[in-house]
């Protein structure tokens, strides 16, 4: 609950945020947003999943790039990739 | 001084959420569920002209084992304070001092919850440093007043032009 205090402050100071979590709630009505199917922890995935937490970084990163208006990317329905 | 009308909602809150959080497992879900929020600002979504240089923070209380105290994680309204460390600081010098997650797969591998590298590997620019709260925290007017002010700061002074946080 409190990331959103953190981001309502950086925003009002003029820095853009995205915010990768896993609990919608929270996290609703904040400018950028990507929610994760992993538990609450493992944000980026698992233990030593190196190309998935590259891909959700760069999720992130392209919303801070790229996004126009707020959003909500909600990657929870991805595929596990095979690897 | 002026009346600060948040802190007087928050300190009239504070006695019926202390007893829920005495409560045996705690309730979290009446004392959270009810704690006074504080008018959001109105923004538009913001732009970035220009190459990023992105700062990361993560509430997942995760300090410098060989230069930084842990956490409280035994106060009841939890703790309000923050650190800051080195972005390139060794994964063996990080824990997480926030019992309310698995720490295990964080410990094994603190990108879960603090992704250095992932965020580099994107090709933008990194702060020097890394910032941490802890997600568990009642004192929302500690945290108000201090301790988001002071990140806010750090994030200024680490010359970031966006931000990258990770709630846990």
């Amino acid at each position: 609950m409190t990331a959103g205090l953190v981001v309502d402050a950086l925003e009002t100071a003029g820095i853009p945020t995205v915010v990768v979590g896993n609990q919608r709630v929270p996290l609703k009505g904040l400018p950028r947003v990507i929610l994760t199917r992993y538990e609450r922890g493992k944000n980026f995935g698992e233990p030593g999943d190196i190309g998935e937490h590259e891909h959700i970084a760069a999720a992130a990163v392209d919303l801070l790039r790229n996004a126009t208006e707020p959003t909500l990317l909600d990657l929870r329905a991805e595929a596990t990739p095979v690897r | 001084m002026e009346r600060d009308r948040y802190l007087e909602q928050w300190a009239a809150w504070l006695p019926a959420a202390l007893v829920w959080l005495a409560q045996d497992p705690p309730n979290y879900r009446d004392s959270e569920g009810t704690i006074p929020k504080p008018a959001r600002p109105v923004l538009g979504i913001q732009r970035v002209d220009g190459p990023l240089r992105v700062a990361l923070l993560s509430s997942s209380a995760a300090y410098d084992t060989a230069t930084q105290p842990a956490y409280n994680e035994h106060c009841v309204i939890g703790d309000s304070s923050w650190r800051v460390f080195p972005y390139d600081l060794p994964d063996e010098r990080i824990d997480f001092a926030h019992e309310h997650f698995d720490r295990a797969p964080a410990r094994r591998d603190p990108e879960l919850v603090l992704p250095r590298r992932a965020l580099r590997a994107t090709g933008v620019e990194t702060t020097a440093h890394a910032i941490s709260w802890s997600g568990y925290s009642m004192d929302w007017p500690g945290l108000l007043h201090q301790t988001i002010p002071q990140m806010v700061a750090q994030v200024k002074a680490d010359n970031a032009n966006a931000a990258l946080l990770v709630p846990v």
